[in-house]
C-alpha cells in the first residue's frame, strides 16, 4: 500500500512537466483597479470634475452607498474623504458596470481628497490598499490671495521636484500653477518676469501666455536632449492686489524623447461608431462628448466632431518604457454647437455653431505602464491597459460669430488622463479631462470631456490655409467707450499667432503715433491689447494691426481699429458709490439712507453669499493713492471686517482688493463664514478735505456716501458708508454686477456736460402733462428728450449699477402684474440706485420759476419682508424677455426752488421693466428694458403764503430705458 | 499514450492480414508462408511544399505590427529522416499482399523559409521598430509516426528478383510537438499542436531472394496529398526596441504543409 502510494505520489509530481508550459508565460496582471480620474497626486483639478475609478471586472454595485462615517474608514464604497471629513456623496456605477464614480459633487476649492474604495466593492481586485485611500488628488483655487502669489506646481509637481508628477521632455510645454491669479499685465516673456535660459545662459525663445492661476512657457523649438534649462520667474509677477512674487529659479534637464530613432509620425483622428478600437470604455461616460452642467444653462453636451491631428512618438526606448508624444500647436479638434438656453429652457437666440479647439501650445505627454498594476506584470488590455497623460493648452471658440465672441476663451493647463488600448491594430487612446469653460462672461462651468482618439495611417491632418479674421472688437471701432483701465478685445474667427502679435504685428497707439506699453493677451480666438498702465481720458488710440497672421502663417490683410476713453470734464462734484454688492449706495442710520426720510422703509440686514465678492462701483475715477485696505480694525480708508456679536470689529478679514478706475472689488482668502456677521467701510471724512484714510475723487475733494443730502461740491465728506452683513450659504445662482452702459454722466457731476455723450440706451424721459393749483406755465428748459414728440420731454440721463443674480430654472411662475410663465429664470436684483442727470424746469408759481433738479437718485425699494427684487426672465416668443416691478424712492437733493419747497423726497414711484436679454457682438450680455406703462411723477410745490400746486409729469410707457451689461468677457486688470 | 494509441493503430490497420492467417489453414491448399517481415532503415524524405504561414486571433498590441492572415513570402517545410523500420506483410494470395510498415517514431523538424526565415514578421508597430529579429530556420519540432497500409502486387511469378508495386493509404500522426525556436519560446512555450494528416500511397520495389527464405528488398513509397497543419497558440515575443509592452502575445501561427513524404527502405528478412 504504501509503494503504491510512493508511485501515486511520484506520478502527480511528475505530471506538471509532462502537462504544463515549462516555462510559465510573463505574469498576467490580476483582477484589479485599471483607471482612475483625476491621477493619483494630480492637482489643480476643476473642482466639477467626475472622480472615476474603474476596475478590470464589474464591481458589485450593492456595495455603493451613501458615503458616511469616519475618514479613516468611510463607508459607502467609493468615498472621498477632504479635511472636513467624509464627504456627503454617493457614487454610481459606470454605464459599462465595471466602474464606479462621482459626480457633481461639491468640492471645495484647493482643497486634497483621498478616494477610499472599500473592498467588497470588487471582491476580486489584487491591487486594492488595505487599508487607506486608493489615490488622492488637489482641486484648483482661483481665489485671490492677500499673500504675496507663489509658484505651486511646475508641470503637475512640487516646483522643488520639477519631475515629480511629469518628467521633462525636449519637447515638452513647461506649465506652471500659481497659489491665486495673476496680473496679466506682469506676466510676460522678459527679464523680471519670465526666462528661460540653457546652461550657457542663452535665452530661449518661447511663447508665454497666462491665464488666472496658470502660466504656460512653450519653446518655440524643442530643447536640446539632455540639455539643462532654467526658469527664472522674477519678482516683476504680481498677484492681481499687485503683490509681486518672490524671484526663484527651477532648474531642469529636459529629457532626450528622440534617441536614435528622432519623432516616428503618427496621426490621429477621433474615433467614431463603427472605428476599430478597444470594445469596452474606461472613461465612465460616453466617448468623445463635451458635457457641461451649470444651472445657468443646463446640462449641455457637445459632441466631438470627425478631426484629425499630427503627432509624434518618441524613441521608445530612450526613456526606458514611456513613450513621449507631441501634438503640435495649431491643430483643432471639433466639437457640434450649444444652442444655449438660460436654465436649459429659456432660449437666448444664441448658438455657437460649431466649436472648435485648437491647441495654442505643443501638447503632449507620455504613454506609460499602469500604475496600479506590478511593474513585472506584462501590460494587457483587459487589466493592465497603458496610461496616457496628456496635457494641452487650448483655444475654445465657435463659427458663429456671435456665438465665438460669447465663448472663445484660453484654457490652460487641461491635464488629460487615461488608457492607451492597442486593439483591431489601432492604439486608442482614451482620455478622460475636466476643464472650466467660460460661460456667458459671467460664470464658468464644469465641463468633463472624454476625447477618445486613434491612430489612423491613412488619415491626413488638415492643413489651415484660410487667414484670420476680424470679426468685433471692444469698444467697438469708432467709439469712446474704451474704459482706461481697460483693454481693447480683438476677437477673431480663430487664434492668432501670439508671437508675431507681440513682435509687432499689433500695436497699440495714442492720437501721436507713438506705441502705448501693452501686452497682448490670448483669449481663445480673441486677443486683448492691455495698457500697462492706466490709460488718460478723453484720448483717441488706434490698435494697427499690420502683421496678424494664424499659427499656420496665412496673413490678415492690415486693419486698423480706431477707439477713445469717454470724455472726462472737470467737476466739483464729490466721489460716490454708484452701486454695491452687498447694500445699498448710501450711508446708513437706522437701516435708512442718511438724508432721506424718517418715514423710509429701513432696509433689513443684508447678507452676502459664501463665494460672491464684494463690489463697489463709483461714479467717478477713484484716486488710486486714496485707496488702502485696512489690515486692522479702523485702519484704511477701505475696510473689510468682521465683527463680533456685539457688533465690534474683531479683525480685518484678509484678502484681496482689486482696484480699478471706478470698481473695487474685494475677494477674502476664505469664503464667508455663514452666519458670521461683517462689515463693509467707505470711509469719506468728517469735511470736504481729503485726509489720510480717506477716499477721494478726482476734484481732490473727499468722497460722499450721503447723495440725499445734496452731490454737489460742497457735499463733500460726510458719514463713511457702513454696510453690515452676513454670511449666507452659496446661492447657487450666477451673480453678475451689473453696471449701465453707455452712460452719459461720466464725470459724476450729476450734469450733461459738454463733452458728454447723450446715450439714449439708459435714460428716462419726463414729460409734463398738466399742472395744478397755482402753479402754470411749466416746461422743460432743456434738449428735447424725444423730438418725434409734439410735447417737450425731458431726458434724466441713468447710471449706476445693479447687481443681479440669475437663479435656476422654475416653473409656473407670477409675473410682475399677475401673468404667469409656464418657465422662467428669477433674477434676483439688490436694492440699489440709479442717478439721473439734472432737468431744467421753468414754472409760474404766480412768479417765474427756473430750477434744476440737480442729481436725482431713484432707490430701488426692498420688497416687503426685505431681501432682494424678484425679476423673471421668460421666453417671449422666442426673446429672452426680463420682467420686474421696481418699487423706487425719488428724491432730487440738490433741487431748490426759489423760497418754495418741493416733495420730490423719498418720492414713491412704481415702475414695471420689461425688454431683453440679449449678447453684443463683443459678447457682452445686455438687459435692456423699458418701461411697460406710464410712470406719473407727481412734484408738489409749496410756496409761502399759501401759494402750492403741482408739475404732473409722466415717464411714457417705453421711455425709462435701462441697459444692464456684463463686465467685459476677457477680462478686465487692476 | 499517444505511443500507445500509435501502436494500435498501426496494429488495426494490418489486422486483416492477421485474420486471413487465421482463415487459411481452412483451405486445405499447401501451406504457403503468408507472413513476412523485412526489417531495416528507412529514409523519409519529405518532399514539402507550404502554404503561407497565417496569423490568427492577432489582437492587443500585436495588432499594432501584424494583422490576421497569411505573411507574405512565408513558408515552413519539415525535415528527413532515417529510421529503423520493418515491413510486415501478409500474403493474400501468391502475388497479393497486404503489407505495413512499422518503425520507431522519428522527430520531425518544422522549419521557416522565405520572409519567415529571414525577416522579421513584427518589424514595426506604429512606425517603431519593435526590436523582434527575423524567426530564422527552426521552428519546431514533434515526433512523428507515419502508419502506411498497402496493397501489393507482385510483378512477376517468382525467380530471385520479384519487382512488385502497390497503393493504399497512410496517416502521419505526431506527439510531443513543441516550438524550438529560441525567439519563440524565449518568453513562453507556446501550445503547439499538430493534426493527423492522411495521404495516399504508391508503392514500387523489388525483392530479391538471397538465400532459401532469405529476402533483401528495396522499397519506394511516395505518399501522396499529405498535408500537415500546425499551429503555435499563445505565441509571445519580446520586443527588445519597445520596453514599454516587453513582451507581446502574438496570438496563433497555423502552418499547413504539403508533406508529401518520399519513404526509402532498404530491409532484409524472411517469411514465416
Amino acid at each position: 500500500m504504501a509503494s503504491t502510494r510512493r508511485w501515486y505520489l511520484l506520478a502527480l509530481a511528475l505530471l506538471p512537466a509532462c502537462g504544463a508550459d515549462p516555462t510559465p508565460p510573463l505574469a498576467t496582471a490580476e483582477p484589479g483597479v485599471v483607471f482612475t480620474a483625476p491621477a493619483d497626486r494630480q492637482i489643480d483639478v476643476p473642482l466639477g470634475t467626475r472622480v472615476v475609478v474603474t476596475f478590470s471586472d464589474p464591481i458589485a454595485a450593492s456595495a455603493l452607498g451613501p458615503c458616511s462615517g469616519s475618514p479613516e474608514a468611510p463607508t459607502g464604497g467609493v468615498c472621498l474623504v477632504g479635511p472636513n471629513g467624509v464627504v456627503r456623496a454617493t457614487a454610481t456605477v459606470t454605464p459599462d458596470g465595471t466602474g464606479a464614480q462621482l459626480e457633481d459633487v461639491a468640492l471645495e476649492p484647493g482643497t486634497t481628497y483621498a478616494v477610499h474604495v472599500a473592498r467588497d466593492v470588487a471582491p476580486t481586485a489584487q491591487n486594492l490598499p488595505a487599508p487607506g485611500p486608493l489615490f488622492s488628488f488637489t482641486t484648483r483655487s482661483t481665489r485671490p490671495r492677500a499673500a504675496a502669489p507663489r509658484l505651486v506646481a511646475f508641470n503637475g509637481g512640487d516646483p522643488a521636484a520639477p519631475e515629480s508628477f511629469r518628467p521633462m521632455f525636449d519637447t515638452s510645454t513647461i506649465r506652471l500653477v500659481f497659489s491665486e491669479p495673476l496680473d496679466p499685465r506682469t506676466v510676460a516673456l522678459a527679464p523680471g518676469s519670465v526666462e528661460l535660459v540653457d546652461a550657457n545662459n542663452r535665452q530661449v525663445p518661447a511663447t508665454v501666455i497666462a491665464s488666472g492661476i496658470h502660466v504656460v512657457v512653450d519653446p518655440v523649438d524643442d530643447l536640446d536632449g539632455g540639455g539643462r534649462y532654467t526658469l527664472r520667474l522674477g519678482a516683476g509677477i504680481a498677484d492681481l492686489g499687485g503683490q509681486a512674487l518672490a524671484p526663484q529659479s527651477i532648474e531642469v534637464t529636459a529629457r532626450d524623447t528622440r534617441g536614435v530613432t528622432g519623432a516616428i509620425p503618427q496621426v490621429l483622428r477621433t474615433r467614431g461608431a463603427g472605428d476599430p478600437g478597444p470594445k469596452t470604455s474606461r472613461a465612465g461616460a460616453p466617448a468623445n462628448v463635451i458635457a457641461i452642467v451649470k444651472p445657468l444653462i443646463g446640462r449641455e453636451a457637445a459632441a466631438m466632431l470627425p478631426s484629425a491631428v499630427a503627432a509624434s512618438l518618441g524613441d521608445p526606448k530612450v526613456l526606458g518604457g514611456p513613450i513621449a508624444f507631441t501634438i503640435r500647436r495649431g491643430q483643432r479638434l471639433h466639437a457640434s454647437g450649444l444652442d444655449v438656453k438660460l436654465g436649459g429652457d429659456i432660449p437666448v437666440g444664441l448658438s455657437t455653431g460649431d466649436i472648435e479647439i485648437e491647441l495654442l501650445t505643443d501638447g503632449g505627454g507620455r504613454i506609460y505602464r499602469n500604475p496600479h498594476q506590478p511593474d513585472d506584470q506584462r501590460p494587457e488590455n483587459e487589466r493592465a491597459p497603458l496610461y496616457v497623460d496628456l496635457s494641452l493648452d487650448v483655444a475654445v471658440y465657435a463659427v458663429d460669430p456671435g456665438g465665438n465672441a460669447v465663448l472663445t476663451q484660453t484654457v490652460l493647463g487641461l491635464q488629460a488622463t487615461g488608457t492607451a488600448t492597442a486593439a483591431d491594430g489601432v492604439l486608442a487612446i482614451e482620455t478622460v479631462a475636466s476643464m472650466d469653460l467660460g460661460l456667458l462672461g459671467v460664470t464658468s462651468a464644469p465641463s468633463n470631456l472624454v476625447l477618445e482618439l486613434i491612430t489612423d495611417a491613412s488619415a491626413t491632418a488638415p492643413t489651415d490655409t484660410t487667414p484670420p479674421s476680424l470679426v468685433a472688437t471692444f469698444p467697438a471701432d469708432g467709439t469712446a467707450e474704451l474704459p482706461v483701465d481697460g483693454g481693447i478685445e480683438l476677437i477673431f474667427d480663430e487664434p492668432i499667432d501670439l508671437d508675431l502679435a507681440r513682435a509687432g504685428g499689433i500695436r497699440l497707439e495714442n492720437a501721436q503715433g507713438q506705441a502705448v506699453a501693452s501686452v497682448i493677451e490670448s483669449h481663445g480666438a480673441a486677443v486683448v491689447v492691455r495698457p500697462l498702465a492706466r490709460l488718460p481720458y478723453s484720448q483717441r488710440f488706434r490698435v494697427l494691426l499690420s502683421d496678424v497672421a494664424d499659427v499656420a502663417g496665412n496673413r490678415l490683410a492690415t486693419v486698423t481699429v480706431s477707439v477713445a476713453t469717454p470724455a472726462l470734464a472737470s467737476t466739483g462734484a464729490p466721489l460716490t458709490v454708484a452701486g454695491i454688492h452687498p447694500g445699498v449706495p448710501c450711508a446708513l442710520n437706522g437701516g435708512r439712507c442718511v438724508g432721506g426720510l424718517t418715514s423710509d422703509q429701513p432696509y433689513r440686514p443684508f447678507t452676502l453669499p459664501a463665494d460672491e465678492p464684494i463690489e463697489i462701483a463709483f461714479t467717478q475715477p477713484i484716486t488710486p493713492g486714496t485707496i488702502t485696505l485696512g489690515a486692522a480694525c479702523g485702519t484704511g480708508s477701505v475696510r473689510i471686517e468682521e465683527l463680533s456679536g456685539a457688533g465690534t470689529c474683531v479683525a480685518a478679514v484678509a484678502g484681496t482688493l482689486m482696484r480699478r478706475d471706478r470698481l473695487l472689488t474685494f475677494v477674502p482668502d476664505a469664503p464667508w463664514v455663514e452666519g458670521r456677521a461683517y462689515r463693509i467701510t467707505l470711509v469719506s471724512g468728517n469735511n470736504r478735505s481729503c485726509n489720510a484714510g480717506e477716499l477721494c475723487g478726482p476734484s481732490g475733494d473727499a468722497a460722499s456716501f450721503d447723495p440725499l443730502n445734496g452731490m454737489t461740491g460742497g457735499d463733500a465728506g460726510g458719514p463713511a458708508l457702513a454696510i453690515d452683513f452676513v454670511g449666507a450659504p452659496r446661492s447657487g445662482g450666477t451673480y453678475m454686477f451689473a453696471q449701465t452702459a453707455p452712460f452719459t454722466d461720466q464725470n459724476g457731476s450729476g450734469t450733461v456736460d459738454g463733452v458728454e455723450i447723450r446715450r439714449d440706451e439708459n435714460r428716462a424721459a419726463l414729460r409734463i402733462k398738466r399742472t395744478t393749483g397755482d402753479v402754470s406755465n411749466a416746461r422743460f428748459e432743456t434738449q428735447d428728450c424725444i423730438p418725434s414728440t409734439p410735447e417737450v420731454e425731458a431726458c434724466l440721463y441713468l447710471g449706476g449699477a445693479m447687481p443681479v443674480t440669475l437663479g435656476e430654472v422654475e416653473s409656473g411662475c407670477t409675473l410682475p402684474g399677475g401673468a404667469t410663465a409656464a418657465r422662467c429664470v428669477p433674477v434676483q436684483i439688490s436694492p440699489a440706485a440709479m442717478y439721473g442727470t439734472s432737468v431744467a424746469m421753468h414754472a409760474t408759481a404766480i412768479i417765474g420759476i427756473d430750477t434744476d433738479t440737480g442729481t436725482a437718485v431713484m432707490r430701488v425699494r426692498e420688497p416687503a419682508g426685505g431681501g432682494t427684487v424678484t425679476g423673471y426672465i421668460v421666453d417671449d416668443n422666442g426673446t429672452p424677455t426680463l420682467v420686474v416691478a421696481l418699487d423706487l424712492y425719488m428724491d432730487a437733493p440738490d433741487m431748490s426752488i426759489p423760497l418754495s419747497d418741493h416733495d420730490l423726497h423719498s418720492k414713491q414711484l412704481s415702475v414695471t421693466l420689461k425688454g431683453p436679454v440679449s449678447f453684443l457682438p463683443d459678447g457682452r450680455i445686455a438687459i435692456s428694458v423699458a418701461n411697460v406703462a406710464e410712470v406719473p411723477v407727481t412734484v408738489a410745490i409749496d410756496a409761502p403764503l399759501g401759494v402750492g400746486g403741482t408739475v404732473e409729469m409722466v415717464v411714457p410707457a417705453g421711455e425709462m430705458k435701462l441697459q444692464l451689461l456684463s463686465n467685459p468677457l476677457r477680462g478686465v486688470s487692476r | 499514450m499517444t505511443k500507445l494509441l500509435l501502436t494500435a493503430l498501426t496494429l488495426c490497420a494490418t489486422a486483416p492480414a492477421f485474420a486471413d492467417e487465421v482463415r487459411a489453414p481452412a483451405r486445405k491448399a499447401p501451406p504457403m508462408k503468408r507472413l513476412y517481415v523485412r526489417a531495416g532503415v528507412a529514409h523519409v524524405a519529405p518532399l514539402a511544399d507550404s502554404r503561407e504561414m497565417e496569423l490568427a486571433d492577432v489582437d492587443g498590441a500585436a495588432s499594432l505590427a501584424v494583422r490576421n492572415g497569411p505573411i507574405a513570402g512565408s513558408g515552413a517545410s519539415v525535415s528527413s529522416a532515417t529510421i529503423p523500420a520493418a515491413i510486415i506483410g501478409y500474403k493474400l494470395t501468391p502475388r497479393w499482399s497486404l503489407e505495413t510498415v512499422l518503425g520507431v517514431p522519428f522527430t520531425v523538424k518544422f522549419r521557416a523559409t522565405g520572409t519567415l526565415a529571414n525577416e522579421s514578421i513584427a518589424p514595426m508597430a506604429l512606425g517603431i521598430p519593435t526590436g523582434v529579429p527575423a524567426l530564422g530556420a527552426e521552428l519546431g519540432e514533434a515526433k512523428a509516426v507515419p502508419p502506411v497500409v498497402t496493397a501489393t502486387y507482385q510483378l512477376t511469378g517468382g525467380g530471385r528478383l520479384r519487382p512488385y508495386a502497390g497503393a493504399g493509404v497512410s496517416m502521419l500522426f505526431a506527439y510531443d510537438a513543441a516550438v524550438t525556436n529560441p525567439l519563440l519560446v524565449e518568453v513562453s512555450r507556446p501550445e503547439f499542436t499538430v493534426k493527423p494528416a492522411p495521404g495516399l500511397a504508391l508503392q514500387a520495389g523489388a525483392e530479391a531472394r538471397l538465400a532459401k527464405h532469405i529476402y533483401a528488398r528495396l522499397d519506394v513509397k511516395f505518399i501522396a496529398l499529405m498535408l500537415a497543419e500546425a499551429q503555435a497558440r499563445h505565441v509571445q515575443v519580446r520586443t527588445p526596441e519597445l520596453p514599454l509592452f516587453d513582451t507581446v502575445e502574438v496570438g496563433t501561427a497555423r502552418m499547413s504543409v504539403w508533406v508529401n513524404p518520399l519513404i526509402v527502405q532498404l530491409g532484409i528478412g524472411t517469411d514465416f
